[in-house]
């Protein structure tokens, strides 16, 4: 089997997502990447990097290969297991240069998603077989660059398109000093004492002007700005990989759903932000591009497939544990 | 083989941190992707066969020949996965030093470039239809394609003009590395840089004449 098949997917912000690129101060900027428009100018679009879509999709490789090992229940790994399955693993530079082949093969062969996105393990970078494209904002910056059939699924779903600034919002939220609720105070050892003393202290360095009184003694009240591209934004993602097995093919398909099923990204996940849903899919294969591309039941991709990758790690289960006990990565 | 001309169009910003990509390197990556080749080891010589034309143990193509529009700047970040490893490690995995060592975060900067009219030339001879062919499972450019950098929106692949010195030289200029003898050679800077793929094997390098 030789392929090269690419996912490509309409995913929707369920929430507001903050994918954050760099603060200025306390304000939190979205990230953004220049985008060329038809005049040839730039734009600064939001987008959900790749980094973190592929981070995605491996951690939910990894949970999929523990869970049909049967390592879900029992802690049981080390931590250049835990390097090796979360992060892609570590040059640990405790081997000469060579890469062991047979090695090699038995760890593709034991986690098969490792084939597909790569890593470091036996002291040597392995490349990945899987390219993720960050998600572009569809948007009018965007809009030249999208595939015909998602300028038809706009057209007829009747999306208008906004400037990308129309979807960024900027927010504020306020981690509260639990010191400046008088009920609180009271559960103090000291009854609140001296935190009172505290308060009066910097109500009467702003009284007096003196900055660094005020300062010293200011409450810990945090508030915060952070920008959101916000919830329903659509966005175009894509997913290619050179598939070699059949078990290769369904490990990708197994990756993919696993990760759509719930997916999450950027910060804030603990307070409502990052959720996505897959709204349209298409496979493509692309080494036969004249194919007319074939729809994808999106929410049903994990479940229904994976049987294939499920049977072949629990059959290996001994071994698998093995491996991840062993391994230098 | 004859004189082809190869221009890919890409779809969006390349990270390009050393030299330029060189065509020989590619399609041995392509043969490499095509056969599913295990990663190669330390000092291990393996020469696919690629169908261009060869002079002294050079292959006659050309490094990939671009003009920069725009830079951005971005950052590789890596994190050692700590909620993971409260929830799945073993007894024995009692500290993880995350300043220091092997689960060390870090966040390093690199930058992209956008290409003058998002394309990237290469002139060589070869065999247009292998040369094409193997193109075809070329679908990424430069470094960080993983995560979808030097996508690739198309491969032209054409038969061309031949000028003197091609497709090495153009006005006495090296379009690649090449031995500071090699005929023609007329304005140039020496380098220490390798002659033939894997370029990265920087052992094996030697001055050349650049641009």
């Amino acid at each position: 089997m030789h392929e090269q098949i690419r996912f490509d997917f309409i995913l929707e912000a369920l929430t507001p997502i903050a994918h954050a690129s760099e603060s200025i101060g306390n304000t939190s900027l979205c990230m953004r990447e220049k985008r060329r428009l038809p005049d040839g100018s730039f734009a600064h679009v939001p987008i959900i990097t790749g980094d973190t879509l592929r981070h995605g999709l491996r951690e939910a490789a990894a949970y999929a290969t523990l869970d049909a090992a049967g390592m879900l229940d029992a802690p049981s790994l080390g931590e250049a297991a835990l390097r090796l399955l979360f992060a892609g693993g570590m040059i640990t530079g405790s081997e000469s240069g060579g890469v062991k082949l047979d090695d090699f093969r038995r760890m593709v062969a034991l986690c098969p998603h490792l084939g597909l996105l790569g890593g470091c393990a036996q002291n040597r970078a392995i490349p990945g077989k899987v390219q993720v494209d960050a998600a572009d904002l569809i948007c009018q910056e965007t809009a030249h660059r999208m595939p015909e059939w998602v300028t038809e699924y706009l057209r007829e779903n009747g999306v208008a398109l906004q400037s990308c600034r129309g979807h960024i919002e900027e927010v504020q939220r306020v981690r509260m000093d639990p010191t400046l609720d008088p009920g609180k105070r009271k559960l103090l050892t000291d009854g609140g004492v001296s935190v009172e003393q505290r308060l009066l202290s910097s109500e009467h360095g702003k009284e007096v002007g003196d900055a660094v009184l005020a300062q010293d003694s200011k409450s810990s009240m945090l508030p915060r700005r952070h920008e959101t591209v916000i919830a329903g934004s659509l966005f175009y993602w894509s997913v290619c990989a050179t598939l070699h097995s059949e078990l290769e093919l369904d490990t990708f398909r197994t990756m993919v759903g696993a990760f759509l099923r719930d997916a999450r990204v950027g910060g804030k996940r603990a307070t409502g932000h990052g959720r996505i849903r897959p709204v349209v899919a298409k496979q493509i294969t692309v080494q036969r591009p004249r194919e007319a591309p074939e729809n994808l039941d999106a929410g049903a991709l994990a479940p229904r497939i994976g049987s294939l990758f499920y049977s072949h790690v629990s059959e290996r289960k001994a071994e698998v544990e093995a491996f991840l006990r062993s391994v230098d990565a | 083989m004859v004189p082809i001309a190869v221009r890919a169009t890409v779809a969006s910003a390349v990270a390009l941190p050393g030299y330029a990509i060189a065509l020989d390197s590619l399609l041995m990556a392509a043969v490499a992707t095509r056969d599913d080749l295990p990663p190669l080891g330390f000092r291990e010589k393996v020469e696919f066969a690629i169908p261009l034309a060869k002079e002294r143990g050079i292959y006659l193509a050309s490094l990939g020949l671009f003009e920069h529009e725009a830079y951005e700047r971005r950052f590789l970040t890596k994190r050692f996965p700590l909620a993971e490893a409260q929830a799945f490690g073993d007894a024995k995995l009692k500290r993880v030093n995350m300043s220091a060592g092997l689960c060390k975060n870090y966040r390093i900067p690199m930058e992209t470039i956008h290409l003058h009219n998002d394309a990237m030339t290469w002139f060589a001879i070869g065999d247009l239809d292998v040369v094409r062919d193997l193109l075809s499972w070329v679908h990424y450019l430069g470094k960080k394609r993983s995560v979808g950098l030097g996508r690739v929106q198309q491969w032209v692949v054409e038969e061309c003009e031949q000028w003197d010195g091609f497709p090495v030289l153009r006005d006495g200029r090296p379009l690649r590395p090449l031995p500071l003898d090699w005929p023609g050679l007329k304005e140039y800077r020496v380098e220490r840089r390798v002659l033939s793929p894997p370029y990265w094997e920087r052992w094996r390098d030697e001055p050349c004449a650049v641009s």
